[in-house]
């Protein structure tokens, strides 16, 4: 087991090595030049220029890619074109509001999830299961930005009971905390939402059918302990996958999100960095993402273990 | 085939949302001969309500809302279906090579491995930053960014296949890799293809139109949903219409396309949990 | 961002005209402000003001960058020698006096004494010498400057001495240019930066606010300088006295526009800069909030590459002239009448020593016969013309789409390339990769520093011996009469050799809480002299 991890934790660097390069190597084909954008548009060609030479632009991709790939593997990033600083500074100022963003609408996406999973199938062959059906892949149907829009304009702007924007950490207080990301992080949540739902409740359905479901059925056990008990628990393990991808359309969901409600998050910086052509910043936050992505996985895959014993790792 | 398609036939579901879907793209393919011309510019009538003259109303530009949805449908149905073709292709035959020969799953695999280590949308955003806003570079930067998924997908059912008595009997008797590949194997894979299409069509339209919202979408004046709907936010409260009807466009086609691709699942797989949206 | 910075550049200019010109009375919402003003009563001290800012500055030095996003927030910060009040016309700032030699060519600053940066140092003449240097290297329109300058000398602790090469009128205007300013900062901090953009420990100036803290892409925060030494002048703009009213200034980084407007309407902030103009009749009924109107903001300009292509010739480029109508490009772009309006002259109007409307006879003259007449004399070969624009900022996105159906009405076959900002700023010094592109020009201060319509000086590949020589004719004049002349003529030189398409002139929407009082409403946002009263 322990030999197992290591070697999964040792296939990370060259993953995040591709990761690296493909960003590197697509942000640089892109047109657009760091310096004008950073100098502005009244800036003269003499001025940009000199900035170039400044920042090392008008060295040769090549002899740039090298200078990059020398720090990297010495864990140095980089320094942000646009801010001057450096690049693991102005990612790791951005980690606090994208993790309390995608934590607390993992937890609404399961909150939301598993209970109507679960009354779905309790209710299976009623009017209820194709209104849950249909209703789970409305959340999924829905540009996120849109329904953003649409809640901020309701619930921020006619109602007033939420803020329209912005992010408090959490040490200003939980309340102001909570109620800035509320709407944001259901926003995310209800895409995932319908996604695991709908994982949970082919998962139990699937169980339903099983043997040892019969078995426990003779033997007498009311629907609700078959339904607890035996299907939901054995649901989960599909299910603990489907949250593996999940969390990548959340870190994925996170840009929009972040943009709209003015979180000053990974997913902004992202956004804003390929704006300003700030190529450093760019590849480091991307190949954050993809750590926290892989290493998630990783823990996943070391989950199925303890929720299944029959799996194995060597 | 023709118990699977009167299977489907049987669903309720899936008749609703196959109709929708032929409404949908009927709707824009016809749209040439009925609707006006989507890029018309009045100013005069800027942001008019739905009326008589213009059913759903008119944009920023005056130009008609009902007009710009049915051809932007062109566009949008267009990006997804072939970002879904272009994608199972990719995904198809690598997967099928990763799954059968252990050599190409080791260099392709560790690749792809950087590939799936990407949220999709922050891949599909890189790679459209790279090639820039048009509509073929959307599509290949889709197809790029739902490639590895297919091909994980595809890897998986060859792995398993290749296993079958009835696979390892035709390789017994001389049948070249290849050929079993075609005959034996993907026939027997074609359901879960099917299905990742549907839901990769889904989500291309999706895309499109986040794409749009962060200023990296399909250049206009091509009016596409995801363009409509990014362009109309700022008059979300001064013209709702503007912004309503593009996303309503878009919930009712990706919700019947979802939908379409459960069904085809639950016909085609009756015991699957796999498969994703989202 | 950048985009925001450009537009915050191009908003910069706005306000000027404002007070005693008249303008004020003419924006509805700026006369509102002052009705309330005086039913406020004096002035309040204390309280935070939250800002929606539309972008992120890459840096706060003022020097190093053209963004008008920077200079919005730091000349809250900084001070020049001499600064523009708010008729656009430079005053003595943190200079008491000028003397000019008889021969033009020596300038004698006095400068004010026990004025202190907000390190605690004192101000002296070792920093302006040492901070005009810098400029001189770092700015562009230093760098123009500094091709006249002979010496800048510290003449005693309180006197600087300016000598020139040759003969150059817009020196004192060119101290007081917004763009990448001639800020003053400690000759340590000038010379440990150079040519570099000032690090945020070294944004160290003499204004009424000082860097308090900044999170990059999350928010700035000023707070009051209390040893700030005012002047008593009420001249407006930068200059004069400016009274600190607001402990803190705090702006917050909210690129959707819709949600600075969202987020003024629900009290998150008390300001929000760049909100679509097209919201301005709604605004205007919003019981907590008010518009203010940034006039002049900028003018619309379709550039034409003048080196390749069809527009190599200048016929083309009448053609294209005859075929445009500022009115309805205008229309497009901002939607509401009360945002954009025409005037041909290269000045904005509230500029009243540089405007004139000699020679723009060709202005919004459009003619659709003779544009057809021109297309076909010009010999136009049927390529589809290529048309830059970006949709990061709507309102360059929206005149292209006007232009593009009025070209094709004589007879052009167009192509629109929409490109994010960023590659757009990339392209269009690329000779081969567009015929026009879009843009807007914020108000300059004096011809020289007029970037598109120097030859040579810009995106387009400008080049007319016409114009070299009517602005080498004007640095060299101080007399009032030749100066009108010229500016007639440049005005016709504009028309007549096409190097742009001057359009319609836009005005900029900021909205703001109905208890912010005093707002002077002067270019990109200054925030000095307002106050808030509480509900």
């Amino acid at each position: 087991m322990i030999g197992y991890i290591v070697r999964r934790v040792l296939a990370i660097i060259p993953v995040l090595l591709v990761v690296g390069i493909v960003v590197f190597m697509l942000i640089h084909l892109t047109p657009g030049d760091p310096a004008q954008v950073i100098l502005g548009d009244a800036a003269t060609p003499a001025r940009v220029k000199v900035l170039r030479h400044q920042l090392g632009l008008d060295q040769p991709l090549w002899k740039q890619f090298l200078t990059w790939v020398e720090h990297v593997c010495r864990g140095n990033l980089g320094t942000s074109l646009f801010y001057q600083q450096s690049v693991v500074h102005t990612v790791a100022v951005r980690v606090g509001p994208t993790a309390s963003l995608a934590g607390l609408a993992f937890v609404f996406s399961l909150v939301i999830a598993i209970p109507s999973a679960l009354l779905a199938v309790w209710k299976r062959g009623s009017l209820l299961d194709p209104i849950f059906m249909s209703g789970s892949l409305l959340g999924v149907s829905m540009p996120n930005f849109w329904l953003a829009l649409m809640m901020i304009s309701l619930f921020g702007v006619k109602l007033g009971w939420l803020p329209v924007s912005g992010y408090v950490p959490l040490d200003q207080g939980v309340g102001l905390w909570f109620s800035h990301l509320l709407m944001p992080a259901f926003v995310l949540a209800i895409q995932q939402a319908g996604l695991i739902a709908r994982m949970l409740r082919d998962g139990m359905l699937d169980v339903l059918h099983q043997d040892y479901i019969r078995t426990a059925r003779a033997k007498g056990a009311g629907e609700r302990l078959v339904l607890l008990h035996h299907a939901f628990r054995n649901a989960l393990i599909p299910t603990v996958t489907v949250i593996g991808t999940s969390l990548a359309g959340l870190l994925g969901g996170a840009v929009v999100t972040e943009v709209v409600f003015a979180i000053p998050g990974v997913g902004n910086l992202i956004v804003q960095s390929i704006a300003s052509r700030d190529f450093p910043v760019l590849t480091g936050a991307v190949m954050f993402v993809a750590l926290v992505y892989v290493l998630v996985n990783l823990l996943i895959d070391l989950l199925y273990s303890v929720l299944d014993p029959r799996v194995q790792y060597r | 085939m023709r118990t699977t398609v009167a299977g489907l036939m049987r669903r309720p579901l899936a008749v609703v949302s196959l109709a929708v879907l032929v409404a949908v793209v009927l709707a824009a393919v016809t749209a040439p001969l009925w609707a006006a011309d989507p890029n018309r510019i009045n100013v005069a009538q800027r942001l008019v309500g739905p009326s008589a003259s213009h059913l759903l109303g008119t944009d920023n530009f005056g130009r008609d809302i009902l007009s710009r949805v049915v051809t932007g449908g062109r566009i949008s149905m267009l990006i997804g279906a072939s970002v879904s073709l272009v994608a199972l292709l990719l995904g198809t035959v690598s997967g099928l090579l990763a799954g059968y020969y252990r050599a190409v799953d080791r260099t392709l695999s560790r690749f792809l491995d950087g590939l799936m280590a990407f949220p999709s949308f922050l891949l599909a955003i890189a790679l459209v930053g790279a090639l820039g806003p048009s509509v073929r570079s959307e599509i290949l930067a889709l197809s790029i960014a739902y490639w590895p998924r297919i091909m994980r997908v595809v890897r998986s059912s060859t792995m398993q296949l290749r296993e079958e008595q009835y696979v390892e009997a035709a390789r017994a008797v001389g049948v070249r890799g290849p050929s079993i590949l075609l005959r034996h194997v993907l026939p027997n894979a074609m359901a879960p293809i099917i299905i990742q299409g549907t839901f990769v069509f889904a989500e291309a339209v999706l895309l499109d139109a986040s794409l749009s919202f962060l200023g990296l979408g399909v250049a206009p004046p091509a009016p596409t949903w995801g363009n409509m709907l990014a362009d109309s936010r700022t008059y979300l409260s001064l013209a709702p219409w503007f912004s309503i009807f593009p996303g309503l466009a878009i919930v009712v086609t990706v919700l019947a396309l979802n939908m379409f691709g459960d069904a085809l699942r639950d016909q085609l797989d009756p015991h699957s949990t796999r498969g994703s949206v989202g | 961002m950048p985009r925001l910075r450009r537009r915050l550049s191009r908003t910069i200019m706005v306000l000027l005209a404002v007070g005693s010109m008249g303008l004020l009375a003419a924006c509805g919402s700026a006369s509102t402000g002052t009705a309330q003003n005086s039913a406020a009563g004096p002035p309040v001290k204390g309280g935070t003001l939250k800002i929606a800012l539309n972008a992120d500055p890459a840096t706060l030095d003022w020097t190093s960058t053209s963004a008008v996003v920077t200079r919005a927030v730091s000349w809250n910060i900084f001070e020049q020698l001499f600064a523009l009040d708010k008729n656009y016309v430079e005053r003595p700032m943190l200079a008491q006096s000028a003397k000019v030699s008889p021969d033009k060519l020596t300038y004698t600053i006095k400068l004010r004494t026990g004025v202190k940066f907000q390190d605690g140092s004192d101000f002296d003449s070792a920093d302006v010498v040492a901070s005009l240097e810098r400029w001189g290297k770092v700015s562009g329109t230093g760098v123009e400057t500094f091709q006249h300058v002979k010496s800048v000398t510290a003449e005693g602790p309180d006197t600087v001495q300016i000598k020139l090469k040759s003969l150059f009128g817009p020196l004192l205007i060119d101290l007081a240019d917004v763009r990448q300013a001639a800020i003053m900062l400690p000759s340590a901090i000038a010379n440990a930066a150079g040519v570099n953009a000032l690090e945020d420990k070294q944004i160290i100036g003499t204004g009424p606010y000082e860097l308090e803290s900044r999170t990059p892409g999350s928010s700035i925060v000023l707070k009051r300088f209390d040893q700030y030494k005012s002047l008593t002048e009420n001249w407006g703009g930068l200059a004069g006295a400016k009274a600190a009213y607001f402990d803190k200034l705090d702006y917050q980084i909210v690129t959707d526009p819709q949600v600075r407007i969202n987020g003024v309407q629900t009290g998150e902030y008390q300001f929000a800069v760049n909100v679509p103009q097209d919201n301005y009749d709604q605004v205007k009924t919003m019981p907590t909030v008010q518009p203010f109107i940034v006039d002049p903001y900028a003018f619309l300009a379709f550039v034409f590459n003048k080196q390749s292509g069809p527009f190599n010739n200048v016929l083309l480029r009448q053609a294209a002239q005859y075929a445009s109508n500022p009115s309805e490009i205008g229309a497009a772009a901002v939607g509401n009448k009360a945002l954009y309006s025409l005037d041909g002259s290269i000045f904005f109007p509230q500029q009243a020593a540089l405007h004139t409307l000699t020679g723009t006879s060709l202005y919004n003259d459009q003619n659709i016969a003779k544009a057809k007449q021109l297309v076909t004399q010009g010999g136009y070969d049927g390529k589809p013309i290529r048309l830059l624009t970006t949709k990061d900022y709507p309102e360059f996105y929206n005149a292209t789409v006007a232009l593009s159906s009025e070209l094709e009405a004589v007879g052009f076959k167009v192509d629109i390339q929409v490109y994010d900002w960023p590659t757009l700023l990339q392209r269009r010094d690329i000779a081969s990769d567009y015929d026009i592109f879009v843009t807007t020009s914020s108000p300059s201060f004096d011809p020289t520093s007029m970037l598109w319509m120097i030859p040579g000086g810009w995106s387009g590949f400008y080049t007319s011996p016409k114009m070299d020589s009517l602005l080498a004719q004007w640095v060299k004049t101080s007399d009032p009469a030749v100066k009108t002349d010229l500016l007639g003529q440049m005005n016709e030189t504009v028309y007549t050799e096409v190097p742009e398409i001057k359009s319609a002139t836009l005005s900029a929407l900021y909205v703001a809480s109905k208890n912010l009082q005093g707002y002077p409403n002067w270019m990109d946002t200054t925030f000095w002299n307002a106050w808030m009263t509480k509900n």
